[in-house]
């Protein structure tokens, strides 16, 4: 009850320091949330390649974000027939070089991908959309662009673009995953294997019909086979080809990440150490503000025990207070942001559990320990030094 | 009997060692006999508030020793100094000292949880102390709401509450009024009468100090004079 009174009767110092916790908090969930989703993001792109093998002609590299040498198409039935294999798709690959490459996204350059439309659609971790819709089967002349190329190019959903030399309609654009996708204009493989074959002069493929070009084939494992097997059997099966398992991919989804998560991991940081200063800021000046509270308590008979025991408690119940304020003004703009972002996409923040928790737990903890150390010392003073401290 | 409190040689400087050194207790011996009321008059700035915070445990002399009953504070263990504040102690600050987040009574209460009372015991006890010292129409207010005699005689009515063996009164009728300084003095004095408690106040009203059976002058952080009336040896 005392606490309770200590608090109401002060309502500007209560809510104050309800306050400097609350901004503590505040600063921990909205910069966390921003992490959460961009980890939610770049898990969704190591995911992405989880479930897939792609298998290339024998001679490449294998980096993702390299343009392949073409793969015969004779080898499509072979691959299919690997046991373990759900379905296996011609992709093409190419560069997209007459896309402006200034403001690309962290160096990946342009890219532009073929693919069936029953690629995506059959594929267990498709692309999502973040606006407008995917290519359709049958479907020519249009295409999807990766989130990435459509902010470089800065064209509309409905509006044409030239990729290279022939007009598109732009009818999509895919959310971004940390993937080669990011940067690409995706059409149909009927209409890129026409780009490939204008744009390479390949002896190899100079002869091919247009309808077997491809620079890759992408396998999706079926339920319960392990990926790296998969791969490992392809290799055996079908002669002359470089099959790639998901954890070839994983390092190279994790290096594109890179500069993001340590942007994110900067401000994460940058925010639990003003989240931090204020809540220890606030602890500190409360308990100075009741130094002579607290020698008066002292004075007439208090212990030291006593002392510290009901400031922490009092001190408990503004954090825990102030705590619930800054997880409601953090989740309120959050889901402000997020409505307003989410017109034209997908959201910007992701709240989860872990991290209301954790922000919550933390400040507090942290607040209790921050008024700790002044408490201890208030507590220890001769009442008359606490009664003649300057306020 | 035993003195209720022996004084050797108390010192207390500030500054020591600088320029602006300060001696204000310069090594001050006397003792207070059980049952005696007691008055310190002294110049401003003589060392009265000084010694009167470490009579009252609440300062630390740097050199000399103090008892009070049976305990030499300079020796007593850390944890036993809460103990004497608030059971052998009542002190009446000169500025009141009420925790402004708390009622009349509830300030007195406070005191009274200290000694181990539970808070409707302590709050029981307040009461009836606010109503001796003519404030039981007052016990709910907040001290803001309380004119400065009233928060005086608050003050008062806490140092009282636990029944202290020793009352300091640190100028305790200073703010008040000439009738209101009377009854307070009425009211010490009979305390002092009619339960033995051994009272010493700091005073610049002659009139009260009169009213003592002791008058101890300070100069200077020294004694100057110590004066006895009655049979008060
Ligand atoms: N914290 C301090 N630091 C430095 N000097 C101090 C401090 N407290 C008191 N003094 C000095 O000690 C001397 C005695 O002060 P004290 O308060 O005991 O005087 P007093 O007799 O109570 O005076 P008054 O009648 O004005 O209340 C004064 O010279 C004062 O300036
Ligand atoms: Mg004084």
């Amino acid at each position: 009850m005392q606490i309770f009174r200590s608090i109401v009767r002060r309502p500007s110092r209560s809510i104050l320091t309800a306050l400097g916790i609350a901004i503590g908090i505040f600063a921990l969930v909205v910069v966390g949330a921003l992490a959460e989703r961009i980890n939610l993001i770049v898990n969704g792109g190591i995911e992405y390649y989880s479930s897939r093998i792609l298998v290339q002609e024998g001679s490449n590299s294998g980096n993702l974000f390299r343009v392949a040498d073409p793969i015969k198409l004779d080898k499509l039935g072979d691959i299919r027939a690997v046991p373990g294999v759900r379905a296996a798709y011609p992709e093409i690959v190419t560069l997209f070089p007459d896309a402006n490459r200034s403001g690309a996204s962290f160096g990946q350059p342009p890219f532009i991908i073929g693919r069936d439309a029953a690629a995506n659609a059959n594929d267990p971790r498709p692309l999502a959309i973040r606006a407008g819709r995917d290519f359709r089967t049958g479907e020519r002349g249009v295409a999807v662009l990766g989130e990435d190329l459509q902010k470089q190019l800065g064209v509309k959903i409905g509006e044409t673009t030239i990729i290279s030399g022939s007009t598109f309609i732009i009818v999509g654009v895919y959310e971004k995953n940390f993937t080669i996708n990011d940067t690409a204009a995706v059409m149909p493989l009927a209409d890129a294997q026409l780009l490939y074959k204008r744009a390479t002069a390949n002896p190899s493929t100079d002869n091919a019909p247009v309808t077997d070009l491809a620079s890759q084939i992408t396998v999706f494992v079926a339920e319960g086979v392990d990926p790296t097997q998969l791969a490992k059997d392809i290799n055996q099966a079908v002669g002359n080809v470089k099959a790639l398992d998901p954890d070839t991919f994983r390092a190279q989804v994790q290096e594109s990440a890179r500069l993001f998560n340590t942007i994110v991991f900067g401000a994460a940081l940058i925010a639990l150490l003003i989240g931090s200063l204020s809540v220890i800021n606030t602890m500190v000046m409360a308990v100075a503000e009741r130094t002579r509270e607290i020698g008066i308590r002292k004075a007439i008979g208090a212990s030291d025990g006593r002392v510290l025991r009901d400031f922490l408690a009092e001190a408990a119940v503004i954090g825990l207070l102030g705590g619930l304020m800054g997880l409601f003004f953090g989740e309120l703009l959050i889901q402000y942001i997020n409505l307003r972002t989410a017109t034209n996409g997908s959201a910007l923040f992701q709240v989860t559990p872990r991290l209301l928790v954790g922000s919550y737990g933390f400040s507090v903890v942290l607040a209790m320990l921050a008024g700790l150390g002044p408490a201890i010392k208030a507590a220890r003073m001769l009442p008359i030094d606490a009664l003649n401290r300057e306020r | 009997m035993k003195p209720a409190i022996i004084a050797t040689n108390l010192a207390k400087y500030y500054n020591t060692g600088k320029e602006n050194e300060v001696r204000a207790l310069d090594g001050v011996s006397f003792e207070v006999a059980t049952g005696d009321l007691v008055a310190i008059i002294g110049p401003s700035g003589s060392g009265k508030s000084t010694l009167m915070h470490i009579l009252g445990v609440l300062d630390k002399a740097q050199k000399g020793s103090l008892t009070i009953g049976d305990v030499i504070v300079e020796k007593a263990p850390r944890k036993q100094l809460p103990r004497i504040r608030a059971r052998e102690i009542g002190f009446i600050f000169q500025g009141f000292n009420l925790l402004s987040t708390l009622t009349a009574v509830e300030n007195v209460a406070e005191a009274a949880v200290y000694t181990g009372n539970s808070r409707r015991e302590s709050l029981a006890k307040a009461t009836k102390i606010l109503e001796d010292v003519g404030l039981g129409d007052r016990l709910h207010n907040f001290p803001n709401q309380l004119s400065g005699g009233q928060q005086q005689r608050v003050a008062i009515a806490r140092a009282l509450v636990n029944n202290p063996t020793i009352i300091l009164g640190d100028e305790p009728t200073g703010e008040l009024d000439t009738v209101n300084a009377g009854k307070i003095m009425d009211l010490l004095v009979a305390l002092n009468r009619d339960r033995g408690q051994t009272i010493i106040l700091v005073t610049h009203n002659l009139e009260v100090a009169e009213r003592c059976n002791t008058i101890i002058t300070m100069r200077d952080g020294k004694i100057a004079d110590i004066r006895r009336k009655g049979n008060h040896a």
